[in-house]
């Protein structure tokens, strides 16, 4: 019915529009140095009280304009605000190649003016719960040692990290298996470097990082809590154009180039040398490194067709030997990466109607091989995708949306050991269909729809129907309020393994799939025009979490034998079912323009737990619960503060000064503490108290109630420091990052050592592991 | 200008505290909650009088323990409702008087006050029935190293749990295999503080047999097994169900991320450990530097 509805809309609108000469406006919007599309920038038409932004790739459209001359005001932040006359001629599609110019560091912050898009309409213009950032955000911010997306994303209220040791994103109380990574419109498994400590994403190849925190449109589906879409860059239309950074830990390089005319190419490598240099001269280091790479080349056919072809890869080597000067030594080879394609066609059918078509292909592969144990491991998974996005503005006030997705996805586990293997290869197929609508009837309302339907094949067959639900209000010139809902369905679930990489698998017979409902409030508002505050609160359930069951090995059993050994190839023990709820309140205050930048952010949340065979279904807190979170991320530019104080105007030549500071506190992690210590064995015959010959250490741990521990509160501070010299189109900025300038003792978790003497006299010591001391780093980045 | 001296001057005090609260070295006062248990260790094997029955009783964290004094003297203990006596012999709980029968299911049931606190636990054992057979006894003199000690096992228990409890009969710092295949930075020095105990006791399981097979099993007691030149004994055991749950959860409580989660016990009430049964037999060899 709601379907029907639409296409009536569609029909009505079109025909209206014929009648009334009116015109279709639309085009890109580009950066004007290199022509990369501007997504997220904004258009107005004032004197019409119209207003779009532009998509992914930078198209807008302003679906009927009535002929006339207009003022149209293109912003979008870091750039000057662009003031452009149109003229409209009756019946006839205007089609505009808009470009930007960056804003220089004296013109950063914003005067208001009557030719400003304002910061209030921004707000009113972003969807619930969705932060975007960019390349140089996530470089300005503090870091260990290597600039880091993910790392970057943990700053922001409602994103919290499990330690430092940890990369991983736990969203709103969501886990990571329940965020949804896609660079360039391909879904990435595993994006994760360093046994997690680092991701896949090497940001000076980023272009815009969108990640929607909880209440996404139809689009996007699969995970239950978060999606992280990252595009790269389509490399400089206009000239060459490199950035290089040498850290201690790794060196890297992004370079774009115009196609000739038709397009450009961009690439980048990364590569660390821990197993060259540390690793040669510390025995206890091991061998290990990790190199990714990612090349995109944008073909600009037409104006109406456009194609991008991209590929990334990455791969970490570890050779861990226990003592590295014995060949036979206890050890073990480690390595896993990921590869993805995309090609990507956009096609322009109408000035209305705006389609992106992706062909992707996404691979994970992990080798593990402890030979002395007579253990190996392999896994691997991937997916073929075809899919579909189009955009229908059938009128100013109405943008229909709609898609599709076919996926093929295989995955395998191989593991073997002396007396027994899993052996698990699997093969599924999901079918996803979507449809929204985003409607205005007035400007101060906009209302957005969607439906989802996924179908997904597996030894047992799932099927859902996810509603969407979004309303934006402006109350006033200065605040919004919105509200979104929505329902999310997931079909896969990860075995997640501290230091190594972790194992995904599909709903199946005994693996259901997993459902999230989403009810998001959030209030938004301009404070003296340069800062955005906002306030969301929001409530979700959870059904079906799946958790690893860490009792499988005594609980499993084969489900058939092979050369007499035990099989194990399905998931009917691996995981504890469980549903849970989250909710929490979020605020988060931001400025982006000026010598100053920065936010500061606060989060009040709780996560609960109910699982079938955990803590006899009472409800628990899990580990990432957080009850309170403070962030606060300043970027100071001295020299450009430096200029204002003295109300000179600052000369883009001066060599610049930067400061970055990185705050967090956080209350501390629940855990699970052995309630009490007894005496016991593993094998009956092994003494316990001295007799005669030998006697065990014989000490067991009983663990008391489930995560009813809470850590001490985590808090850190970073700073960083960088001094960019400018020269002729170059630049060169070396940097110090201090990570945990406090060196506080930020505690990991507890460990209990048990000591007997030759007297029998056995005393337990409580210990605390820390996570990361002060860590200084220096590096070095030179852009041209 | 006044609004950046004023968030200079905002970011600066903030910077300040930040600083402040970044430091330091947070206390971790463990409230957990201890709770007096009976632990249990109890086996019965077939063909074999009850003995060996150890209680003891759980200790809160971070206390000095003395062994002497774990061993829970005056409980009240019976197997299939026939009392067990204590011996201070062996500090272990048994009756000559009732011989395990293969097939036949036994409640244990311990009764105990611990810290002016009434406990009871009870758990029920099935024996194994059937037999294995180890094929060689004595494998006499194997000289250390990768090849390692094949020990032959022709399965016929009706369980699908084996394990292999290996122990050096004598162990010392004098025997220890310094020049060892897998570390070399393993000195007498570090021995001395951190003990022998994670090198002495040594065990191996195979799980999820197939019931019915008959065929010879090999299994290889590596050099990661045996760290002293010494005579070795090698007690196998074909162990049931709640055998099988504790020697595989109760010792790895905890996870690599130092969380801890509760392991699969058969005691109800107020107990923790295990009660369980098995069918076992021997094998020897022993470890020299050369043949």
């Amino acid at each position: 019915m709601k379907n029907k509805l639409y296409i009536l809309l569609i029909l009505l609108s079109v025909r209206l529009a014929a009648l009334n000469g009116n015109a279709t406006v639309s085009g890109f919007v580009y950066d004007k140095e290199d022509r990369e599309g501007l997504a997220g920038a904004t258009l107005v038409i004032k004197s019409l009280s119209l207003g779009v932004t532009t998509n992914a790739n930078g198209y807008f459209a302003f679906a009927s304009v009535k002929p006339g001359k207009y003022t149209l005001l293109i912003s979008y932040i870091g750039y000057k605000t662009l003031s452009q006359q149109i003229t409209v001629k009756s019946d006839e599609d205007l089609t505009l190649d808009i470009r930007l110019e960056r804003m220089s560091y004296q013109t950063q912050e914003v005067v208001i003016t009557a030719d400003s898009v304002r910061l209030s309409d921004k707000l009113f213009e972003a969807p619930v719960s969705k932060i975007e950032m960019n390349s140089a955000q996530i470089n300005s911010i503090p870091r260990v040692v290597e600039a880091d997306l993910l790392r970057a994303l943990q700053t922001i209220p409602g994103i919290t990290a499990l330690s430092d040791f940890s990369s991983a994103l736990y969203v709103r109380g969501g886990t990571p298996d329940q965020n949804l990574f896609m660079v360039d419109g391909t879904d990435v498994y595993n994006p994760e470097h360093a046994f997690g400590i680092f991701s896949t994403f090497n940001t000076n190849a980023i272009k815009k990082v969108e990640l929607s925190k909880g209440g996404f449109g139809a689009e996007y589906g699969g995970r239950l809590s978060s999606v992280l879409d990252v595009t790269n860059l389509d490399g400089s239309r206009t000239r060459l154009q490199g950035i290089a950074t040498l850290s201690l830990l790794s060196a890297s390089t992004t370079l774009q180039m115009p196609l000739g005319s038709i397009g450009s190419l961009s690439g980048s490598i990364r590569r660390t040398y821990l197993d060259q240099t540390f690793a040669k001269w510390n025995k206890d280091i091991p061998d290990y490194y990790f190199w990714d790479g990612n090349i995109k080349a944008f073909l600009d056919l037409n104006e109406a067709n456009k194609l991008t072809i991209s590929a990334f890869s990455g791969k970490d080597n570890l050779d861990f030997k226990m003592d590295k000067d014995k060949p036979s030594s206890m050890g073990f080879m480690y390595n896993w990466g990921n590869t993805t394609g995309s090609v990507n066609w956009r096609h322009i059918f109408s000035p209305k109607l705006f389609s992106n078509f992706w062909l992707t292909y996404s691979g994970f592969s992990s080798d593990f091989n402890f030979e002395t144990v007579d253990f190996k491991e392999q896994n691997k998974m991937g997916d073929f995708t075809i899919k579909g996005a189009l955009e229908y503005y059938a009128e100013n006030n109405l943008n229909i949306r709609f898609g599709f997705e076919q996926k093929f996805a295989h995955g395998k586990l191989y593991q073997e050991w002396e007396s027994g293997l899993a052996d698990v290869t699997k093969r599924r197929y999901m079918s996803m269909g979507y449809v929204s609508g985003r409607y205005s009837p007035v400007p101060e309302w906009v209302i957005e729809t969607g439906l989802r339907y996924s179908i997904f094949l597996s030894d047992k067959n799932y099927q859902n129907f996810e509603p969407r639900l979004s309303i934006k209000y402006r109350l006033d010139e200065f605040s919004t309020l919105k509200f979104a809902a929505g329902r999310y369905a997931q079909y896969v679930a990860r075995i997640p393994r501290l230091f190594f990489a972790s194992i995904w698998t599909t709903s199946d017979e005994y693996l259901k799939d997993a459902h999230s409902n989403h009810y998001i409030f959030s209030f938004s508002r301009e404070l003296g025009e340069i800062y955005a505050f906002e306030a969301e609160a929001y409530y979700k359930t959870y059904d079906n979490l799946y958790q690893f069951n860490p009792l499988v090995q005594a609980e499993g059993h084969p489900s058939s034998y092979r050369n007499g050994k035990p099989l194990y190839e399905s998931t009917e023990f691996l995981f504890n079912r469980g549903d849970g709820k989250s909710y929490g309140f979020e605020l988060m205050l931001k400025k982006e323009t000026g010598p100053v930048t920065g936010w500061v952010g606060y989060s009040l949340s709780r996560t609960e737990y109910v699982f079938d065979k955990l803590a006899n279904r009472k409800t628990f807190v899990p580990r990432h619960d957080r009850t309170q979170v403070l962030n606060a991320v300043a970027n100071i530019n001295l020299t450009e503060a430096r200029a204002e104080w003295n109300d000179e105007e600052l000369d883009p030549k001066k060599n610049k000064w930067i400061i970055g500071a990185n705050f967090v506190y956080s209350t501390g992690q629940p855990i699970t503490t052995p309630g009490s210590v007894y005496y016991s064995n593993a094998m009956p015959d092994w003494q316990i108290i001295g007799h005669t010959g030998l006697v065990s250490p014989g000490y067991y741990l009983y663990p008391g109630e489930l995560n009813d521990f809470r850590l001490p509160a985590y808090i850190r501070l970073d700073v960083s420091v960088t001094y960019e010299i400018p020269y002729e189109g170059w630049s060169l900025a070396p940097y110090l990052q201090v990570f945990n300038i406090g060196s506080r003792k930020n505690v990991w978790f507890i460990n209990y050592e048990s000591s007997t003497n030759q007297y029998g006299i056995n005393t337990q010591t409580v210990k605390k592991i820390n996570m990361l001391p002060l860590l200084p780093s220096i590096g070095v980045t030179a852009k041209f | 200008m006044k609004k950046l001296l004023t968030l200079l001057f905002l970011i600066s005090a903030a910077v300040s505290t930040f600083v402040f609260q970044g430091c330091g070295d947070p206390e971790v006062s463990l409230n957990a909650v201890y709770q007096p248990k009976i632990a249990v260790q109890a086996f019965v094997y077939p063909g074999e009088k009850v003995k060996d029955i150890r209680i003891y009783r759980n200790f809160p964290l971070n206390t000095v323990t003395d062994s002497a004094k774990i061993t829970v003297k005056n409980a009240t203990v019976t197997l299939n409702g026939i009392p067990l006596v204590y011996s201070e012999a062996t500090a272990a709980y048994g009756n000559n008087s009732i011989l395990i029968e293969q097939g036949k299911q036994y409640t244990l049931e311990v009764s105990a006050v611990i810290d002016g606190q009434a406990l009871t636990t009870r758990g029920t054992t099935t024996v194994p029935t059937g037999r294995f057979v180890l094929p060689v006894k004595n494998y006499g003199v194997v000289p250390y190293g990768e090849q390692g000690v094949p020990i032959k096992l022709i399965p016929g228990v009706i369980t699908d749990f084996y394990a292999f409890s290996i122990l050096p009969k004598v162990a010392n710092l004098d025997n220890f295999i310094y020049n060892n295949l897998y570390n070399s930075r393993i000195t007498r020095q570090k021995l001395m503080e951190e003990g022998l105990g994670n090198f002495i006791f040594q065990f191996k399981f195979l799980k999820d047999m197939l019931p019915s097979t008959t065929d010879t099993l090999v299994v290889p007691i590596k050099g990661f097994d045996t760290w002293f030149y010494s005579d070795y004994r090698v007690i196998v055991y074909a162990g049931d169900t709640n055998f099988k749950n504790f020697v595989l959860t109760a010792g790895s409580v905890k996870e690599l991320d130092g969380n801890f989660h509760t392991p699969l016990m058969n005691l109800d009430g107020d107990g923790i450990g295990v009660f369980g049964s098995a069918i076992r037999d021997t094998a020897y060899f022993t470890i020299r530097n050369t043949p």
